[in-house]
């Protein structure tokens, strides 16, 4: 599903599900390629909600997270960890990049423009288009441009992310699915689809593959009481 | 497509407040709240008459939406927290000069600079004053995205129809949080506001919007009158939610997102056949005291959970009055309790 | 027999609070004239800041709003952009503008906030009792500057035109002074251009005057009108120190 290309980097609009998406593409590739994958949290945009809050779970999967300077995670700082140059020297490593949102979250990227001038790299839009800015495919458009201006790379392929959380119904997704597919200027890659509302007969119905995304945050008001005494 | 959208809380009020007639947004920057000043500053410009103006400070922008309302528009400024006390002083005048506006405050960690995690602790704040002198302020705290974007529309319409400020106040992780949202039809009550906006005097004498009343008696007749539409406000307004309260005898008193975590508590409890019920209030202020009062005969006790060291807890003790035992746990610093810790503290009083 | 001289119709007949010799009320003067020959009267909507100024209302025949201390430009900013119609006056002292509201009258002048700003500076706080103001003049005594104003402890005035003027989006700031018939001609005229720039929605201009305090200076209201001449204009010089918006349409690709 995610290619050859060693790099991968996900951007999109706000709230998206860059995170969610991010994540599941670095444990999918921690599971099929048997090789070290680094997953690097480029987020500087909010530091709510993101994927270096999931270290130590991922990290019994085989996954690394770079994220923000040392000491500094929970700061309202969005540093850039040094070590983060090393991952585009170690060439035997797989590399998932969760960009922030919108095309402001794609200028970090540009900052690596000397490192990723010899190396081919995955620069995925995740769509949901339930989303205020994904509404309209036009606003889509526009924000895959200003990425790729920001960025000094093109976006290269889009991730449907369609869903309205919990309350998501088949419904819903064969409607968005069927918005993102008039987004003709980028190859849809692939559908992603909750664990919770996924059945296997939507490979066929929707023909595109689709990567079934495990939930990663638990909200304490979602929590179960199965542990308790 | 569906009705709904996915959005955070924060973009749930700034589309809210844009349906509800708000053209005009002043605010400064601050986790974790500054998606709402980047949705205005996406949406405002495209609209006819509308501008998002960045302030130099919250002080500033505080002041602008005194401005701008006194023009008869629909303004608003969000903040969080520290941003919020920095507007105490604007609040004051606007509440004085009986100016009609909005207000967002979503709650960061504190006290000082804190950090940029979910809290309650602005409830003194923003309830019992924050600003100087003798004043009220209306407080609205949703539970969720859904509820963000109601709260937003109807405290446009009870400023306008009080001519007093509202404060919307929520969590950190609600403004953050995504949930399916669905905008109502707009059924807002614009009010004819030409008997005290500035409009200049081509049809009228002068008018005057101010806060400087100089001669004492004067002064305190302008609070009385500030006073007796708060009764109003306390007589109408009064919002709050019941969740399994019918023969409840523990009543657990939460708002905002954590009476959340609270139901998640109830249902467990009553599996276990123990009688519990949460009353949630969604006015702060006004609050519900009347509602709480009815439960002490039933309760064998109330349980307050907040995310401070307790503060709504003082307002719940005032209602109930020694009548029956008030318990209260919390977390703070921007540490959101679970529903398994409420449950162990709840249980160490049955 | 003509009649050469009539109050302006943007003034009531109450009389005024200022003390005899202060300025205020002469550049109050100079505002209603200004809006009645330009017919904006009925447009304007005054701002009367903290500081003597505080019940201008009562004079004049405008809309009217009274602003905190120091955000009478943040206000401004609001009433303009709810309604580009209005005429906004704000009117401030040295210690509402160059003190307590120094960071809103730079972002309004960054902004270029299509407004007049009418600023009167007397190097003293006026209304509290003849404190030290942010534009007191070094050794100036004041009644908490004793010993005259010492840099050491209270640094040295700050000139609010020239720093204004390092902005680009100002249309026009000028300083004046009420010190001589030229002087008060050349006053009037500046107040007068400010509110016409701004009716042509030409930007953010600024009219600093130098306006004595003769009660707060402890000097008559003649002596008051030589310190002006021979000590306020020799550190405020008078002058344009704008005329022309410095910006242009900037477009940024980043």
């Amino acid at each position: 599903m995610i290619g050859k290309r060693r790099l991968t980097a996900i951007c999109g609009a706000f709230g998206t599900g860059k995170t969610e998406v991010s994540v599941n593409i670095a444990i999918e590739l921690a599971a099929e390629q048997k090789k070290r994958v680094i997953l690097v949290d480029l987020d500087i945009v909010n530091l709510y909600f993101r994927s270096r809050d999931k270290r130590n779970e991922l990290a019994a999967k085989g996954i690394k997270i770079i994220s923000g300077a040392k000491g500094f995670e929970n700061a309202d700082l969005p540093a850039l960890a040094p070590e983060i140059l090393e991952v585009f020297a170690q060439k035997e490593t797989l590399v998932v990049f969760d960009l922030g949102g919108s095309d402001y979250g794609g200028t970090v990227l540009s900052r690596f423009n000397e490192q990723l001038k010899d190396e081919k790299i995955n620069l995925w839009l995740v769509v949901n288009p339930f989303r205020p800015f994904n509404e309209k495919n036009k606003d889509t458009l526009a924000m895959a441009e200003q990425i790729s201006v920001r960025a000094r790379l093109p976006v290269n392929g889009i991730i449907a992310n369609p869903h309205l959380m919990n309350q998501t119904t088949i419904e819903d997704i064969k409607q968005g699915v069927e918005q993102i597919k008039q987004l003709e200027r980028y190859p849809l890659k692939f559908l992603t689809v909750m664990e919770d509302y996924y059945k296997p007969e939507m490979e066929e119905e929707f023909a595109i593959p689709i990567m079934v995304l495990s939930k990663n945050m638990i909200q304490p008001w979602e929590q179960k009481f199965t542990n308790l005494s | 497509m569906s009705k709904k959208v996915l959005m955070k809380g924060n973009e749930a009020v700034a589309e809210s407040a844009i349906r509800a007639g708000c053209k005009l947004y002043f605010g400064y920057p601050i986790t974790p709240q500054s998606e709402i000043p980047e949705y205005m500053s996406r949406k405002l410009p495209q609209i006819p008459g509308g501008a998002y103006i960045q302030a130099e400070t919250e002080v500033s922008a505080i002041n602008m939406v005194y401005g701008a309302a006194s023009a008869g528009a629909r303004a608003m400024t969000t903040s969080s927290s520290p941003g919020i006390s920095l507007m105490m002083e604007g609040i004051s005048y606007i509440a004085c000069a009986e100016v009609p506006c909005v207000i967002v405050n979503v709650m960061r960690g504190g006290p000082g600079l804190g950090n940029i995690s979910p809290e309650q602790a602005d409830y003194f704040q923003v309830v019992k004053g924050g600003g100087h002198g003798n004043y009220r302020l209306v407080v609205l705290a949703p539970s969720s995205v859904q509820e963000m974007a109601d709260l937003t529309y109807d405290a446009f319409d009870i400023a306008d129809r009080y001519r007093v400020p509202v404060m919307l106040v929520a969590e950190g992780n609600l403004g953050q949080m995504m949930e399916p949202v669905e905008f109502k039809e707009l059924k807002t009550e614009f009010i004819d506001k030409s008997d005290w906006a500035l409009t200049g005097t081509q049809n009228h004498e002068p008018k005057i919007i101010t806060s400087i009343l100089l001669d004492p008696e004067t002064m305190e007749k302008h609070i009385h009158k500030l006073y007796e539409k708060y009764a109003l406000i306390e007589k109408n307004e009064v919002r709050f939610e019941e969740y399994l309260t019918d023969g409840a005898e523990i009543i657990i008193i939460a708002y905002g997102l954590i009476s959340r975590v609270a139901r998640n508590v109830v249902d467990k409890l009553r599996e276990e056949g123990i009688k519990a019920g949460i009353l949630r209030p969604v006015s702060l202020w006004p609050f519900p005291n009347e509602a709480i009062k009815s439960k002490i005969k039933q309760a064998k006790f109330f349980f307050v959970c907040e995310m401070s060291m307790g503060q709504m807890v003082e307002d719940v003790r005032l209602a109930v009055n020694g009548a029956k035992p008030v318990h209260f746990f919390g977390r703070c610093g921007g540490v959101v309790p679970t529903p398994i810790e409420m449950y162990d503290n709840v249980k160490r009083y049955l | 027999m003509e009649k050469i001289f009539k109050k302006p119709k943007g003034l009531n007949d109450k009389t005024m609070h200022y003390c005899p010799g202060c300025g205020h009320g002469i550049v109050h003067k100079m505002i209603a004239q200004s809006l009645e020959e330009l017919n904006l009267l009925e447009r304007t909507i005054f701002i009367s800041p903290v500081g003597c100024a505080v019940f201008a209302y009562w004079y004049f025949n405008t809309d009217h709003i009274q602003a905190a201390h120091g955000r009478a430009p943040s206000a401004a900013t609001g009433l303009k952009r709810a309604n580009p119609e209005l005429i906004i006056v704000s009117y401030q002292g040295d210690g509402d503008l160059a003190s307590a509201g120094t960071a809103e009258i730079v972002h309004a002048a960054a902004r270029g906030e299509n407004i007049s700003v009418i600023f009167i500076n007397n190097a003293v706080y006026g209304m509290t009792g003849g404190q030290m103001a942010p534009t007191t003049l070094v050794g100036q005594k004041t009644s908490t500057s004793p010993f005259g104003r010492d840099p050491h402890f209270a640094g040295h005035p700050l000139k609010v035109c020239e720093m204004l003027a390092t902005t680009k989006a100002p249309r026009y700031i000028e300083r004046t002074s009420l010190d001589s018939i030229a002087n008060l001609n050349r006053t009037k005229k500046a107040v007068k251009k400010s509110f016409d720039l701004q009716a042509k929605g030409e930007g953010f201009s600024l009219v600093e005057v130098l306006s004595p305090c003769p009660t707060n200076w402890g000097m008559s209201p003649p002596e008051a009108m030589d310190w002006i001449a021979d000590k306020m204009i020799k550190e405020y010089p008078l002058g344009v120190f704008r005329d022309e918006r410095a910006d242009s349409e900037v477009k940024n690709d980043l």
